[in-house]
């Protein structure tokens, strides 16, 4: 048997000449007790193969964590520790970022509302000679009169109707007061006016529109948003940034 | 090379590496234990292709392991998708079937899978610890004459004919075994 073995072993060390190669492969088909012998030797090969693996392993992976996974060296566990941390971090602020845009993002609606109410809850006295009419209803505006505040402006817009700063002031005192049409109408007329140094008519109108937000408000607005910043008019770098959040 | 040398080489190189079983979950969709299983396969691979001269060093080191370790794995996966059930989880046998021509490799297949490795490393248990001693030293690569001298056999020749006598109590233990049932 011993020599049965050792046969077989110079088989699959290559150590057989072409010729016994050859009779050997054909015994293992013709000859069943033979090729018994030779499917045990190639059985017991495979398990102390497996065998020899698993002692392997032990020296291998002995002296790792016993809580950390074998085949991880510590520092190879802390990195996937932290990348799971950062992973974590990065797609949870991933999703507050997806959660602040589709619910919370300031809607252009709410961009014009807090320009409204950054730069118009108070009008600035003009300083450059203006009316005595115009500063007394700046004053009543600061005061929310809103009526005094209109009637004075309207009054002296009628007489005066180069006075375009009560023409605008009109329209604010209306948008205030959420009365759009007017406001818009009074807007309108101060886009329409030639000659101004600076003219924030039409970005008047389209924060009007965005606060009215009535079918097709929020299209034309943003067509005169467009139109503003080509013009570069007053008003063109909220117009520019609003777009940019649309 | 002395022995606690290489102990510490293969130690050495097998955790160097060891970060390839995170690209075997990942590349290949294993689980860690079979990416692991695969990895440790592929280390003592490349450990006997160096040993026996079959290391050419055409790549680094580090390629070819990868290259081993990324074979076992396709191997693996293609077993655990064709049947999980079956799926042979021992990715460590030297494939000596595949040494053989197609005709005497099926003849030995139908006949193989009556040895299982079960009973079989139950019964080196039972041949004595010098056997299993040699017969693993072998299995890892050292020739008879290198084992002659780490275990103080006289020559190679009576490794040689103790490992072959090994083996054989195998066999008759199993025949044994195999005549009953």
């Amino acid at each position: 048997m011993s020599e049965l073995i050792g046969y077989i072993e110079d088989y699959f060390e290559d150590r057989l000449d072409p010729e016994d190669k050859r009779l050997f492969e054909s015994k293992c088909v013709h000859d069943e007790s033979f090729a018994r012998d030779v499917a045990f030797y190639i059985a017991q090969r495979k398990a102390i193969k497996s065998e020899l693996l698993r002692q392997k392993i032990e020296t291998w992976t002995e002296g790792e964590e016993k809580s950390g996974r074998r085949g991880q060296p510590a520092d190879v566990r802390r990195w996937t520790a932290l990348s799971r941390v950062i992973t974590g971090t990065a797609a949870a602020v991933l999703l507050l970022m997806v959660l602040y845009f589709t619910l919370y993002a300031p809607s252009p609606r709410r961009l014009a509302g807090d320009y409204i109410e950054k730069e118009y809850s108070r009008l600035s006295l003009t300083m450059n000679g203006s009316t005595d009419t115009l500063q007394l209803g700046i004053t009543a505006y600061n005061r929310k009169d809103y009526d005094k505040a209109l009637a004075l402006f309207e009054s002296l817009y009628k007489v005066h109707p180069e006075n375009k700063d009560a023409l605008q002031n009109a329209g604010i005192v209306y948008l205030r007061t959420k009365n759009y049409d007017k406001a818009l109408e009074k807007f309108d007329e101060l886009a329409h006016t030639n000659g101004l140094l600076s003219n924030p008519g039409l970005f008047l109108q389209a924060v009007t529109l965005l606060q009215r937000d009535a079918p097709g408000d929020k299209r034309r607005a943003k067509e005169l948003l467009t139109e503003v910043v080509r013009q570069q008019t007053e008003g063109a770098t909220y117009a520019a940034d609003w777009l940019k959040r649309w | 090379m002395g022995y606690k040398e290489r102990v510490s080489c293969e130690k050495l190189l097998y955790q160097q590496y060891s970060y390839f079983i995170n690209e075997g979950c990942r590349k290949y969709r294993l689980s860690h234990e079979d990416s692991f299983s695969a990895y440790s396969d592929a280390v003592l691979s490349v450990i006997h292709n160096i040993v026996n001269g079959k290391f050419e060093n055409k790549a680094s080191l580090k390629t070819y392991l990868f290259r081993v370790f990324s074979n076992k794995c396709i191997d693996l996966s293609r077993n655990n998708s064709i049947n999980k059930q079956q799926a042979n989880r021992n990715a460590t046998v030297p494939d000596l079937l595949e040494s053989l021509p197609d005709k005497a490799k099926t003849a030995i297949e139908l006949l193989i899978d009556r040895y299982r490795e079960g009973a079989i490393l139950e019964y080196l248990e039972t041949i004595g610890e010098k056997c299993k001693e040699i017969l693993l030293y072998f299995e890892d690569g050292y020739s008879d004459k290198e084992i002659a001298e780490r275990l103080a056999y006289n020559n190679a020749a009576v490794v040689k004919t103790t490992r072959h006598r090994c083996i054989e109590k195998m066999r008759e233990k199993m025949n044994h075994l195999l005549k009953i049932t």
